[in-house]
């Protein structure tokens, strides 16, 4: 008798999964049934008035109930621009210094860094890289005053996957942490060309809004030359979207007067900002301009750049 | 309520917190003459005095707002700078360790006294290592003191010159090593000679008491960032206490022991001050926000953005607070008639005066920013017209000021109105 019942139970627990299923199923194509219906509806009304139909519905998404932040920039401020004229990244947009860049990694990893700094100091240039012996950062950054560098990047690494990003501008500069994710470098990417000519790019950042994001723009154009050469067709992309930064590399074609084709040449990674300190790194006895905490005004439509 | 700022490119401005409205003492801004200390010269608050990162003292008028007088002291690269009240006099100090007294009055010099006549205004010591600290005595201001990294405080007279205290390392550790030292703020208490409380760079707070012995009383370590700015309070017992990441505390001294936790503003901590009743905290730093928040309550009244990083801050002692005290009177009946209303409300909240309380503070909190005023004066008509008639005349009875009141006064009654149709339309 009990294993009668057993049979009986399992049974009857597969006969409920799969009609619930075949339930589910069946509601899901009502309602797309019943979209289509209204969508022609919809166009016909919009067909028959002509010009006296009401405007096209509009999807709410996040971005358009973001809560208002305090910091955002209204353009001609008087205080805005003295601040940035006589600002610590100043002198390279006064046209008087070139970019020299200084790469470097923590420890002595070798597994998947080299690879992404192969590719950035083609896309970026007048750079070298410096292999890290056991050398101090406080050290490094005498060093490299020396010579006259004007920027350091070092790149972190764990668990064989690329972890951050430390941004360094010499000689008094700030500083700013950030955190890696999702790397594809060009070894991995299908039809990529080997080589290509580095005329100077040109630099793109969309959507940053707030007196952050202006800073953390200033400290990103001063790693590229000044002038671009449009005859190079080159572009370098800083996407901002609910505080991650997305870097993407392009080359443009013009196929008419009206088609442009985008064509990806270089590695792409996504950006989020942890820390921005006043002087260079220094963990123990610095001072910080913005640090992030995990439960700083915890609410989804809340952001900082 | 005044508070005055002043910033890293050589602006001061002027907040009012009834109106949350800003003007600007100073108009001209430069990168090299960043405003270090601020203070009142006068009981009265006419005058303001400010010493720059140039080494230019200025002077300025209230109630015109410009310069009437200016001061060089030749130091490059100011580190601190504080006014005496007693002897008309300003100590400037550097980095490297020269500290220079100069009078503020003027005197006519003439050729064969001018090394007599030197002796009198400028007199200039020299500390041996980098200083870190600098402040100060509040009662008498007869002593000022000094420190920085591998450089313990030390107490020095101005008048002649000698050492009169020096300070000593705690013991050795439980495994025989050394204590590392780097004084990064200290202050003293108020009307007294006697003692005063460092904060280390590594977290840790230390009470020193002159007439004790040259090892520090109390000690203890809390932060695991370093301390920036140390503030004594008006009650002996508390102090306030400024992180480099953005963290304020209230810290007991009996027992050295944080009790409350102010965690609004995001950048390094560089300027406090105290209203003189004891109520009220307001707080600047490198984030570009001014934050004043309410002791009693632990909530923040007020907070601005101000477009520049900021230095140090000041509270006004002028100002009779009509706005807030009145809100609190009007609590108290709100809570008495909110009996009857309580059934009308959509919230549908019991009768019982607690928790009617309690909802309002929980809605109040949600909504951040904005003033509890706002939302809790939501009494009866009959009462509020009766409160705010028979306030009009204690009011100007014992105001000083001229217009602020009466205009503030005219905006309470222009609120109450603005209810009342609310009212009626549900």
């Amino acid at each position: 008798m009990s294993k009668n019942n057993n049979n009986t139970y399992r049974k009857r627990k597969n006969w409920t999964k799969k009609n619930q299923k075949k339930e589910e199923e069946v509601v899901k194509e009502e309602k797309k049934k019943q979209k289509i219906l209204r969508r022609k509806k919809r166009q016909k009304e919009r067909e028959e008035l002509g010009e006296k139909a009401p405007p096209k519905l509009v999807q709410i998404t996040q971005e358009m109930t973001r809560l208002p932040d305090l910091t955002t920039v209204v353009p001609n401020d008087p205080e805005v621009l003295f601040s940035e004229k006589t600002d610590e990244m100043s002198e390279y947009f006064d046209k008087k210094k070139k970019p020299k860049i200084c790469f470097t990694t923590t420890g002595n990893t070798k597994v998947r860094s080299p690879d992404l700094i192969k590719d950035l100091i083609q896309c970026f240039g007048n750079s070298t890289f410096f292999a890290r012996r056991n050398y101090k950062i406080p050290e490094i950054v005498e060093y490299c005053n020396n010579r006259k560098y004007t920027d350091i990047m070092i790149i972190s690494e764990c668990n064989k996957k690329i972890n951050g990003l430390i941004h360094i501008h010499l000689p008094i500069g700030p500083t700013a942490h950030y955190k890696l994710s999702s790397v594809v470098t060009r070894s991995q990417m299908k039809h990529v060309p080997k080589k290509f000519v580095q005329y100077r790019p040109e630099l793109i950042f969309k959507n940053f809004s707030t007196r952050l994001g202006h800073t953390v723009t200033r400290m990103l154009n001063s790693l590229m030359p000044h002038n671009p050469q449009y005859k190079g067709r080159r572009l370098l992309v800083f996407h901002n979207q609910r505080d991650f930064v997305f870097f993407r590399h392009y080359r443009y074609k013009f196929e008419s007067k009206e088609k442009t084709s985008l064509s990806e040449i270089g590695p792409q990674f996504t950006l989020k900002l942890r820390t921005v300190q006043l002087g260079t790194w220094d963990t123990n006895h610095g001072e910080y301009i913005w640090y992030y905490r995990s439960k700083m005004g915890s609410s989804r439509l809340k952001w900082f750049l | 309520m005044r508070i005055f700022v002043g910033d890293r490119l050589g602006i001061i401005k002027c907040v009012s917190i009834e109106n949350t409205s800003v003007s600007f003492v100073n108009l001209k801004p430069n990168r090299n003459k960043e405003i270090i200390e601020m203070d009142f010269i006068d009981q009265n608050e006419t005058q303001l005095i400010a010493g720059s990162a140039n080494g230019i003292v200025d002077i300025y008028d209230l109630n015109k707002f410009e310069i009437t007088k200016s001061i060089n002291t030749n130091i490059d690269s100011v580190f601190s700078f504080k006014y005496l009240k007693s002897s008309n006099r300003v100590i400037v100090c550097n980095k490297k360790g020269d500290v220079k007294i100069q009078s503020l009055e003027e005197q006519i010099v003439e050729e064969e006294e001018e090394e007599k006549e030197k002796e009198k205004n400028f007199q200039e010591y020299k500390a041996n290592t980098p200083i870190a600290t600098f402040s100060v005595d509040r009662a008498q201001q007869t002593l000022y003191s000094c420190g920085g990294k591998d450089n313990l405080i030390k107490v020095w007279d101005i008048n002649t010159g000698k050492n009169v205290f020096s300070c000593q390392n705690l013991p050795l550790d439980d495994l025989g090593l050394r204590i590392p030292i780097w004084d990064r703020s200290h202050d003293w208490k108020h009307n007294s000679d006697n003692t005063f409380v460092v904060g280390t760079s590594y977290g840790g707070i230390r009470i020193f008491d002159t007439r004790v012995k040259k090892a520090p009383v109390k000690s203890r370590d809390i932060l695991e960032f370093p301390v920036n700015k140390v503030t004594n309070s008006i009650d002996e017992n508390y102090t306030f206490i400024g992180d480099t990441t953005g963290r304020t505390f209230k810290v007991d001294l009996r027992k050295i022991q944080s009790v409350n936790s102010y965690r609004e503003s995001v950048g390094s901590i560089r300027g406090m001050s105290e209203h003189h009743s004891g109520d009220y905290l307001g707080i600047c730093g490198l984030d570009r926000f001014l934050i004043v928040y309410d002791l009693k309550l632990v909530k923040s009244m007020m907070k601005v953005y101000l477009k520049t990083q900021m230095n140090c801050c000041l509270f006004s002692k002028q100002g009779f607070n009509t706005k807030v005290e009145t809100e609190k009177k009007n609590k108290k009946k709100n809570q008495v008639t909110n009996d009857s209303e309580s059934d009308d409300e959509v919230s549908g909240s019991s009768s019982s005066a607690e928790e009617n309380s309690s909802s309002e503070q929980s809605t109040s909190s949600s909504s951040g920013d904005e003033d509890d005023s706002s939302e809790n004066s939501e009494g009866s008509s009959d009462d509020i017209d009766r409160y705010w008639n028979s306030l009009g005349v204690i009011n100007d009875e014992e105001s000083d000021l001229v217009s602020d009141e009466s205009d503030e006064q005219k905006k309470g009654e222009k609120v109450t109105q603005k209810k009342k149709r609310r009212r009626k339309k549900k």
